[in-house]
């Protein structure tokens, strides 16, 4: 282990907790998360040593076999994807190990790291609603089918991006942004527009399919993290929850034939 | 025609794994790879299931999800991205949407009153139900499967050893 280079572990074990809990909120599995307090934390002389659950972060700082830090940090509401943050931070992991900084330098190349948007939220709107209509092809959907499914994601969309920035529930989120959609495509319904409109209301929510925590909890229970895997499927499956009450709640309104 | 169908879809299905890449904040540079990867997922999961080949939804998605899993790490490994970043959006327009969906609207019609075909519609909705979770679950396995036999976490660098603490010695 390389020699101690710093004594000041309080600000190293605020910042690794920092890092810890901004990873585990952004998506990241983790043995990821590890790795870089592992990384970071050996580049300063110590051992790390941690408790994780999807909100909270608990770290033990050990320089020779004494403990040095011992400090807990807990982030409410729920993860929101960041691919973008994972990567910037995992680098700064790779950084630190092969520059060895001070801690200054490691707290400000920790600032640094925004995790803000790469894209325009327009952009993201039109990319994504064109990804709902690629997703209504590949089940067989019309060309007038694909229109409601694009429209019906960039409503849905657009709802979901307000109401985040309002901090309401995630799952309350996933539901009324389900039923928004699929209420686009019941009202071309409604109007009678001629065409199968199955493939439309079928896709019309896919956009919300949490597929990074399904992911990531597998990820976690091969890596052996069970208990973090049980909550990120859990909270994946009670994302799909929202999405079919909001989908039904849909059906039953506008009595949708079925 | 029909093979130019499966390519076509491909197309499609790369197209959504970008709205997706988008959609997570993924890298820039990250954007291109996720575009190959979902093609080569629609296009193995539609080539698959192309009468002359004759492979069933479930088995031709575990096996797109195994091209992505394996092309997502090459590519992340090549280009210096977590192959997490690729697979995970490339995946997603694999998902058993409108089979979700009848499992759906099967459950609000088992609400209703006990009539003839109530039976059938038991069947039905069981059916559905079970091929989500089957598709599901090839998916992720499909993706998770090649992240773990590259043991993705240690591609940049090897995991540092952690001594073992020595009992007494620590100051709780």
């Amino acid at each position: 282990m390389p020699k101690p280079v710093t004594q000041n572990y309080d600000l190293l074990g605020k910042l690794l907790l920092e890092i810890g809990i901004t990873m585990i909120h952004a998506g990241a599995p983790i043995r990821r998360v590890d790795l870089a307090l592992v990384r970071i934390s050996n580049a300063f002389g110590c051992q790390v040593h941690h408790q994780m659950t999807t909100r909270d972060l608990s770290i033990s700082l050990y320089v020779d076999h004494q403990s040095v830090y011992n400090g807990v940090v807990s982030k409410p509401g729920l993860p929101a994807v960041n691919f973008q943050l994972v990567s910037d931070i995992s680098d700064l992991g790779l950084r630190v190990k092969e520059e060895k900084p001070s801690l200054e330098q490691l707290e400000s190349y920790f600032t640094e790291i925004s995790g803000e948007a790469n894209y325009p939220r327009l952009f993201i709107l039109a990319v994504v609603s064109l990804a709902g209509a690629a997703f209504c092809f590949t089940f067989g959907g019309s060309w007038l089918a694909m229109t409601l499914t694009f429209l019906a994601t960039f409503a849905g969309l657009f709802l979901k991006q307000e109401l985040i920035k309002l901090k309401v529930n995630p799952y309350i989120t996933t539901y009324l942004s389900a039923f928004l959609a699929s209420s686009v495509v019941g009202l071309f319904w409604l109007m009678g527009i001629p065409g199968s409109f199955e493939q439309a209301l079928a896709t019309c929510v896919l956009f919300l399919i949490p597929g990074v925590p399904l992911v990531i909890a597998f990820v976690d229970f091969f890596a052996g993290y069970i208990l973090t895997g049980i909550e990120r499927a859990g909270n994946a499956l009670f994302h799909v929850f929202s999405i079919s009450a909001g989908l039904a709640s849909v059906l039953y309104l506008f009595k949708i034939p079925f | 025609m029909e093979t130019l169908d499966a390519l076509f879809k491909g197309l499609w299905c790369a197209l959504a794994a970008v709205g997706f890449g988008v959609l997570f904040n993924a890298p820039r540079k990250s954007l291109w790879m996720i575009l190959v990867v979902g093609f080569l997922g629609g296009l193995t999961k539609f080539g698959l299931m192309l009468p002359a080949v004759g492979a069933r939804i479930v088995f031709a998605t575990f096996l797109a999800g195994l091209v992505i899993g394996f092309s997502g790490v090459f590519l992340g490994n090549w280009k210096k991205i977590i192959p997490m970043m690729i697979t995970i959006p490339s995946v997603i327009p694999l998902v058993p949407g409108v089979f979700f969906y009848r499992s759906i609207l099967g459950l609000i019609s088992l609400t209703q009153e006990p009539e003839q075909n109530y039976t059938q519609l038991v069947n039905q909705t069981i059916y559905n139900g079970t091929m989500t979770v089957f598709v599901l679950l090839a998916i992720t396995l499909g993706v998770v499967i090649p992240l773990i036999l590259f043991k993705l976490e240690n591609v940049k660098s090897p995991l540092p050893a952690r001594d073992g603490l020595k009992s007494g010695k620590n100051t709780f």
